[in-house]
Parts: C-alpha cells; sequence; structure tokens
C-alpha cells in the first residue's frame, strides 16, 4: 500500500468513526466511555482517585496479577512504539534541535488525560500534554469545537499545559467504536516562535505579548488533515516557516504511527484489554513511584534554596523601560515526604513574577519535576502520570513559579526552573545517602546555558532564526562514586548530544572556530562535576542579523554537594567590527577558544569591539559579517572534599582540559611540574605535567591549616551576617528587593526569616524608589488565569483549605510533630493494597 | 441500597447534596441519570465530589433522545433500584414543589410503586416495588 493510499484510508476511516460518535451524540451519549462525556469522566475519575488512594479507584491489578508477563509485554510493546515513533519521526524534521538533539517526545494518555507511557526524548513533557487535554476537556471542548475522529489539536501555552512557548504540541484523539478510548502527542522545540526577538527564546520581551505566537488548545485540523486556514496561518507568524511545516510532519508522523499502534493492539487484544491496561499502567506507576520513595529516602523536610540571576538593567533593546531592572530569581523550596511515599514539592517563599520571560506555570514546575525524578528516583519504573498522582505541588500564587497570569513572559520558563531544581537534586541525594544509596547519589546538573540564539538574513539570503541546541549536553554533577559525566546531556534531555559542527552550520550562518572542552567549569570536589565545553563561532554572509547570549552570570545555582563546589558560573563573550576577515588572508593567528578567560589569550588575537561581562544574558545585537560568539556550555557542581580527590586523578584532569594546571594547586592543592611542552593529548592541552607528591602533600597540609585559621564559629558568623540585614549597610537594591518580595508573597517566610536573623516583627528592606515601585506594580497587577474550572490536581495551589497534609513546614511544626521518635514507613490504612 | 439521581440540569447541586447527604448513606450505589436535555454533568461532579465527599459509588448514564418513562422504569428495573431521586425545578407561588411531567409519569406509571417523600430541594421515590 502506497503512502498515499494509506493516508486515504486513514481519512475515510476516520469519517467512518466519525459517524459513529455523531449517531452516540444524536442518542445524548458522550464520546467518554459507556456514553459518559469526557468531562463526565475525568470528573469521576479524580473523584475516585482522591477518595480511594488509587488511581480511579483501581485496588487490584487483575490484568497485571492475572498474567504479569502478558502486561509487561503489552506496555513494552506500547512504550516500545513510541520510542520507535520517536527515532522514526526525527528524521521528517529539518532543524538539528530534532534530528540531531532528539528535542521531540510523544505521550500516550487515557482518555481523561493521564498519560500512560512515553517515550524517550524531552520528558519533562510527561505531564505538560496531560494538561493541555485536561484544559480542553474542562473547558468543555467536546461540545465545541468538538472532539471527533480525525481532529488535530495544537498548543503551545504555558497556561494550558506547556513549558513554554517554543514546545510545540500537537494532540489527536484515537476511537474507537465511537469511544474516544485515549489521546496521542507529540511534542518538539521548534526553531522561532515568531518573538520580538530571533530564535526560539527571545530574552528582551517584558510580557506575553514579546514571547512570539501562542495557540491556546486549539483545533487546527479534522479528518487528519489540517485546515487550509491553519496552514495559512501559522507559517506567517514565525520567521522560519518551512522548518515549522516540516516540524508538524514530524510530530504527526509520530502521532500516527502511535495511533496504528494502538489500534493494532486492539485489534489483536481487543479494547478491553487496552482500556484495562491503560488504567493499570497508572496505577501502577503511582505504586512503584511510591515505594521508591519508601524505599530511597527517609520521611521528613528537606529545605533548601537556590538563586539565579536575569539582569536586565541597563541592557538595550529591553521592550519596555520599566523592565530594565535586575532580577534575582529566590526559590526556597521544600520536600515533604510522607510516611506513606507520597511527596510534595514546595516554593513556598518564591518572589514575585517580573517583567521577563523567565516566569513559570505549574506544568512547567510539575514537568520539570517529573524529568528529575524519571532520571533519579524512578529510572526502572513506568514512567507516566502515577507520579503525579503520589505528588502534589504547593505553587504560591503570583510567585515566578506560578504566575496566573497571562500577561506574563515565559519563553525561557527553563532558566529559573532549572535553577529551582538545583536543590531538589541534592535533597534526593541527602536522602539516598541516609538509606545508603550511595550509587544514585548526584550533586545535581548543570544550569542549562548558554543558549546561542539570533537572526536576520541568512548566508541563502532568507529570513531566519537560529537556536543552538549545544545546550543538550552540558556537564553533570558528580556523583558519589564517580566524577560527573563530562559535556553529556541536559537535565531536560538525558539523550542529550552537542550535534556535528557541520549539522549546526548547515543551518546556522555561524561556522565554527573552534570547540573543546572549558577547563575550570566543573565544580571542584574529592568527585568532580562533570566539564562543561565551548565553541567559538563566528558570522558569515549574513545582513541585518542579531545576536544574544542567555544563561547565569553571576550567579551558580547548583551547589555543591557534602563540600563540594558549585559549578562555574557564566559569562559573556563576543566580539564586533573584528579584523579577522585580515587575520585570515594574512594567516595570522585568530582565537579559537577562551580556555583561559584570564589569560589574555583572546584579546591578543583579535581586534575589534570586544564585550567580555560577567553577566549571562544579553539582549539582541547586530552582528556582522566575522563577528565572534563565545558558546559556553556549563559544567556541574561537586561532590566532597577537593582536599580528599585523588592528585593522580587532578593530573588526569589536567592532560583531559579539565583544569587549568596554575589552579590544580588553588583548588586541589595538588601540585604539578610541566615537564613538556609538546605533548598532545585527546584534548585542547598541549604538555605534559607530573605530580610532587610531596610538595602536594605538604601543600595540603598548609591548606588545611589556613582553612582552621579562617575559619569562624557559626555563632560568629551568623551575629555579622545579623548585622549586615539588619542594618542592610552593604546589601545591593537588587538582593534586598528580592527579599522584600518574597516576604512580600509570604507570611510564613517572612515569620520564617524575621525569626531565623532575630529581627524585629516589622523589620522590612528598605528599597530603592524604582525597586518599591517595581514591587508595587507588580503586586498590584492581580490575577489573569486562564483556567476557570481547576482539576483536583490544582488544588494545592489554588489556596484552597483542604490542601494534603504535610509532614511540617517553616516554623509552624518542628521534628517533635514526627508520629514517633522511630517514624518509618510503617504500613498504613490507605496503603495496605499497595506493594 | 441503590438509588437513581435523574438530572435535569447541571445547577441541581442543592438537590444532589441534598439526596447524598440526607437519602443516601455512604456506601451505597448511586446512578445518576442524565437527561437529554442536559449536555454533561462533568461540573456538577466536579463540584459535589460525591465520593470524596459523601462514600458512595457511582455511575453516570446518560438518557437517549426520545426516552419515555418506560426507559427509565426499565433501567430502575435494571439496577433493582430502591429509590428514584429528581431535583425540585419548579414550585408553586407559595414555595411548594410542583410536581413535573416526568415524576407524575413515574409515579403513574403501571410497573413501579413506592413512596413519596418532598424534602428541601428533591422529591424522593422510596421502597420502590416493581410489577409485571
Amino acid at each position: 500500500m502506497s503512502p498515499s493510499d494509506r493516508t486515504d484510508d486513514r481519512r475515510a476511516e476516520a469519517r467512518r468513526e466519525k459517524e459513529a460518535v455523531r449517531e452516540k451524540r444524536r442518542r445524548g451519549e458522550g464520546i467518554g466511555w459507556n456514553g459518559r462525556t469526557l468531562r463526565e469522566q475525568l470528573a469521576e475519575l479524580e473523584d475516585k482517585t482522591e477518595a480511594t488512594g488509587h488511581y480511579c479507584g483501581l485496588s487490584e491489578l487483575t490484568l497485571k496479577n492475572g498474567d504479569p508477563i502478558r502486561y509487561e509485554q503489552l506496555y513494552a510493546r506500547l512504550r516500545g512504539d513510541l520510542v520507535t515513533a520517536r527515532e522514526t519521526s526525527k528524521e521528517v524534521s529539518a532543524t538539528p534541535i530534532v534530528e540531531q538533539e532528539g528535542e521531540l517526545c510523544y505521550g500516550l494518555f487515557t482518555p481523561e488525560g493521564d498519560s500512560i507511557t512515553v517515550s524517550t526524548g524531552i520528558i519533562v513533557h510527561v505531564h505538560t500534554m496531560s494538561e493541555a487535554i485536561k484544559f480542553m476537556i474542562n473547558h468543555d471542548y467536546e461540545e465545541s469545537p468538538g472532539i471527533e475522529p480525525g481532529d488535530i489539536f495544537v498548543n503551545n501555552d504555558p497556561h494550558v499545559g506547556d513549558v513554554h512557548p517554543c514546545d510545540l504540541m500537537t494532540i489527536i484523539p484515537i476511537f474507537h467504536d465511537g469511544e474516544l478510548i485515549a489521546w496521542v502527542g507529540g511534542v518538539n522545540h521548534v526553531i522561532d516562535t515568531g518573538a520580538i526577538g530571533p530564535g526560539s527564546m527571545n530574552v528582551s520581551q517584558a510580557s506575553r505579548f514579546g514571547d512570539g505566537a501562542y495557540y491556546t488548545a486549539r483545533k487546527i485540523g479534522e479528518n487528519f488533515e489540517l485546515y487550509n486556514s491553519w496552514k495559512k496561518e501559522y507559517p506567517a507568524k514565525t520567521r522560519t516557516p518551512n522548518f515549522l511545516k516540516l516540524d508538524e510532519r514530524t510530530r504527526m508522523t509520530g502521532c500516527l504511527m502511535v495511533r496504528q499502534s494502538v489500534k493494532a493492539m486492539i485489534d489483536e487484544h481487543g479494547v478491553e484489554t487496552f482500556k484495562q491496561l491503560a488504567r493499570e499502567a497508572v496505577e501502577d506507576g503511582r505504586r512503584g513511584f511510591r515505594s521508591r520513595i519508601k524505599r530511597t529516602m527517609l520521611p521528613g523536610t528537606y529545605r533548601g534554596a537556590s538563586f539565579v540571576d536575569a539582569l536586565y538593567e541597563g541592557q538595550e533593546n529591553v521592550t519596555r523601560e520599566y523592565a530594565q531592572e535586575n532580577h534575582i530569581m529566590h526559590a526556597p523550596s521544600e520536600l515533604h515526604i510522607r510516611e506513606d511515599g507520597t511527596f510534595q514539592v514546595s516554593f513556598e517563599g518564591a518572589n514575585k513574577w517580573g517583567w521577563h520571560p523567565f516566569n513559570c506555570t505549574p506544568a512547567a514546575i510539575q514537568g520539570g519535576i517529573w524529568v528529575m525524578l524519571t532520571q533519579t528516583v524512578i529510572p526502572n519504573e513506568l514512567v507516566n502520570d502515577g507520579a503525579y498522582y503520589a505528588c502534589d505541588f504547593h505553587l504560591p500564587v503570583g510567585s515566578w513559579a506560578n504566575t496566573q497570569n497571562t500577561e506574563t513572559a515565559h519563553a525561557y520558563a527553563w532558566h529559573f526552573l532549572v535553577s529551582a531544581w538545583a536543590p531538589l537534586w541534592q535533597h534526593l541525594s541527602r536522602g539516598y545517602f541516609a538509606r545508603g544509596f550511595w550509587e544514585e547519589i548526584n550533586a545535581g546538573n548543570a544550569n542549562t546555558s548558554n543558549w546561542l540564539q539570533g537572526g536576520g538574513i541568512d548566508q541563502f539570503d532568507r529570513l531566519h532564526a537560529v537556536n543552538s541546541f549545544e545546550s543538550a549536553c552540558e556537564g553533570i554533577g558528580a556523583r558519589y562514586v564517580e566524577d560527573g559525566e563530562p559535556h553529556a546531556s541536559a537535565v531536560w534531555n538525558p539523550e542529550g548530544d552537542m550535534g556535528d559542527a557541520e549539522a549546526w552550520e548547515m543551518v546556522e550562518p555561524l561556522p565554527f572556530l573552534g570547540r573543546a572542552v572549558k577547563p575550570n567549569t566543573g565544580g571542584v570536589g574529592r568527585r568532580a562535576g562533570g566539564a562543561g565545553f565551548e565553541s567559538m563561532r563566528t558570522v558569515k554572509d549574513v545582513s541585518r542579523w542579531l545576536l544574544y547570549e542567555m544563561g547565569n552570570g553571576y550567579m551558580t545555582s547548583d551547589g555543591g554537594l557534602f563540600g563540594g563546589y558549585p559549578a562555574a558560573s557564566g559569562y559573556l563573550l563576543n566580539a564586533r567590527e573584528t579584523d579577522l576577515e585580515e587575520r585570515f588572508e594574512n594567516q595570522e593567528d585568530y582565537p579559537q577558544h577562551d580556555l583561559d578567560p584570564e589569560s589574555g589569550d583572546f584579546e591578543s588575537k583579535i581586534d575589534g569591539e570586544i564585550t567580555r561581562r560577567p553577566e549571562g544574558i544579553s539582549t539582541p545585537k547586530e552582528f556582522d559579517d566575522y563577528g565572534m560568539y563565545l558558546n559556553y556550555l556549563r559544567g556541574g557542581s561537586g561532590l566532597g572534599d577537593p582536599l580528599e580527590r585523588d592528585p593522580e586523578d587532578v593530573l588526569s584532569d589536567i592532560h583531559d582540559g579539565y583544569v587549568l594546571p596554575r589552579h590544580a594547586e588553588d583548588a586541589y592543592g595538588v601540585v604539578v611540574e610541566k615537564v613538556d611542552g609538546e605533548a598532545k593529548h585527546n584534548s585542547a592541552v598541549q604538555g605534559e605535567w607530573e605530580l610532587d607528591e610531596e610538595a602536594t602533600a605538604t601543600r595540603r597540609r598548609e591548606m588545611r591549616a589556613e582553612r582552621t585559621e579562617e575559619a569562624q564559629p557559626v555563632s560568629e558568623w551568623y551575629d555579622e551576617e545579623r548585622e549586615r540585614i539588619r542594618t542592610q549597610n552593604d546589601l545591593i537594591d537588587d538582593i534586598k528587593k528580592t527579599y522584600e518580595s518574597s516576604m512580600r508573597m509570604s507570611p510564613q517566610f517572612a515569620a520564617f526569616f524575621r525569626d531565623f536573623w532575630d529581627l524585629s516583627d516589622d523589620f522590612v528592606f528598605d528599597l530603592s524608589e524604582q525597586a518599591q515601585k517595581s514591587l508595587d506594580n507588580r503586586f498590584d497587577s492581580g490575577l489573569r488565569p486562564m483556567w476557570d474550572s481547576h482539576t483536583r490536581g490544582h488544588k494545592t495551589w489554588l489556596e484552597v483549605d483542604d490542601e494534603p497534609y504535610v509532614p511540617y513546614t517553616w516554623t509552624d511544626r518542628s521534628i517533635q510533630d514526627l508520629s514517633g521518635p522511630e517514624s518509618t514507613f510503617a504500613d498504613r490504612e490507605r496503603a495496605s493494597d499497595d506493594d | 441500597m441503590t438509588t437513581i439521581i435523574i438530572i435535569k440540569s447541571v445547577d441541581n447541586h442543592s438537590s444532589v447534596r441534598e439526596i447524598l447527604g440526607s437519602v443516601v448513606d455512604a456506601g451505597e450505589r448511586v446512578h445518576f441519570l442524565r437527561l437529554p436535555t442536559v449536555q454533561c454533568l462533568g461540573s456538577l461532579i466536579q463540584e459535589v465530589n460525591p465520593m470524596i465527599n459523601y462514600g458512595v459509588d457511582y455511575t453516570i448514564h446518560p438518557l437517549p433522545e426520545g426516552y419515555d418513562v418506560s426507559t427509565l422504569v426499565e433501567f430502575a428495573t435494571e439496577f433493582d433500584a430502591n429509590r428514584i431521586c429528581i431535583g425540585i425545578s419548579d414550585r408553586t407561588l407559595t414555595g411548594k414543589a410542583r410536581i413535573d411531567d416526568l415524576t407524575q409519569s413515574i409515579l403513574l406509571h403501571d410497573d413501579i410503586s413506592g413512596d413519596f417523600v418532598v424534602g428541601e430541594h428533591a422529591i424522593i421515590l422510596e421502597e420502590l416495588e416493581y410489577g409485571d
């Protein structure tokens, strides 16, 4: 059968199925199971899940228990088919973002929108498409515009169910005998969203209205055919229409493959088996998650905080003057592990959203948690929305984590998301340490940046945009038992890849001048954080070409663990109006790297307008041919005392390009001597060093003595810090604004902060007029929520009274509230049916 | 015990709450019967949450277009319902419940009999017995 025959067949099938659905509707029946509407079905499922503590009231897994091998085979087949769909459809896309990096993911969902199984790829979307489906259900899409066989829906709205608008989703319903039995969704990261600046995640907008095109859960086709109106609309809203068209075909390809797989399973095993499998898989996932938590963690509250900078003061090309202010994200996080293995993630105390594109929605936060959990807690359990039903989230309304305001911008929600998660990895690691699962311990993940983005008229004289995904290949945090993997992956895509340079050059007019491991990027420690890497690019054959940087700058959000050091923070390095062309013509030296930023090597090999700044974010600036741009991809954080690192490992680090020789002594107390200037290594390093064991031992003794000398009692440090805060003498306005914002957001945090530092009950930070005005303006802005009808899963951030119990939080409770001196995961009535 | 609750409007929250709170006991079985004039009970269920709030197990059924009272009685017979409940949608000028056509049809049907109770927001036919 030819592809066009298959297409015709599929469309004919859709029309037949549609007739069955319409006949049912004429009888007053919905498209759900047994005549219910989808909304009835969702309502009943949520009611029964919460009332019984089991997904959809399933206390017995009859399919699994009756024939466990068959159950595993059926599930593995579904999941395998999703992975196949991804691996196949990847090749349809033209962008290296998909084809090289694999920024693509598929999910199979129950009629109520819970994921049954997901493919590999950007697994943050295990739940975002769930939210999008539930949005359509709860806002009566069955009634209008209707949900029928062959329909095609799109969504990229984070307020509905997404992380940010450049992750475009295609979602299609799967019907059998007039019933909607499942949904399949595919999502990929596109190159350009049509924002006010080129690229997928522009940084210079103050609100949603500069984020690019939003497509809020809308129907864009019927009978597996896109509407002509849609085909004309969305290409005009992006600088890269052909890429987006192919991306859409990619997603449709995968969705149709998955649909075919489901149909085949039903043909072979019957629809009742499929329905039962779908239900049990989610309940199984829920149980598996809880049992893993019970096995690997201790109950209680794990508390931490992270910060990251987003600095706009003095930046050019910011769309609004009032947005030219500095932001610091404050993410105090608590992980409450209950004795039954469920948990709550709380960001109580998070500060207010800002006029920047780093704000998050609940779907983004939840997705972020899943992408973390699937890599650490539940790698060998079923990865689906079962975990969703084992967790709840406390996301303060109006904070950067849950703006509930459709005016806010979200183009690069990951900046705050990734930074906010950093302590959560470490919470889990502390639990693993306590329970003895040392091989699972991980110091964290890199801040996934820099993002090289831009656009203009490219080498083919076309309007174009670029978005390098070399950031899919960051250093990973150190493990307890091993160093972190260097330049390996990103927290949101563990299969990440830096991509072939040639593949990037085909779609970016930015030739590579060099690519190398970047020294001193991984956090030092007994176990070193994985090193990042860098690419040096130039610009060629462009006009009105813009480039900008995006990442963490002054701050590193990934602290080290157990005495390890954080990964290096970021910086900007670029050059415009250079003499690179002349250097090429004269065969003179030119910079290929910036391996040692303090050496002056870069500046010695190029003339031009050089920008080297400690910030991580810049707004779009124009670059001409032979401009230069450093793409610096970050490293992971370290674990353990650096003075305990084996000196031979430090020597290897030097030869591998992970540590500069002159920093071996500073960081590790390891003394080395260069013995050969010519030796080459499998790295950018030239030269050979040898270890001076005696000098190293001496130096380490000295460093330990210096530590003792410099150390001070915590009480002394506390008094000094308290005085700083109380007098506010050397606190910059940005810091004060951050804390004042958190205190205004959260009375609990304010009480905790004042109590901890023994401040007066009426203590507030004195802000500049500008900072005060900014806070007042944002707090006065109010809410503009998207959802009219929420799901039960939203209740923990809807400020309702019946929030699920957490062991303790802030100063309201203490360790005295544990159920007993030997608090354990003893059997409780509700958990008695679980593993 | 098994109870049928006939839903004429998704705004029938008070009648449903009265039935679940005062008439039906936790652990009993309930069948919600949606009349063809009602598009969807989803919002009602989301508001009332019968299992969370009242501990009842339930199923939702659509009554087909063109139904008559016999369809309804057959449904009750099939599930051996002990009660049929319907919300009060109309009142007299003095505030008394007005019996609608559907309720009247059930009361007059030959194959079903029982006790007639009027609550604050709902009419309950209980102690149902089924004829030939």
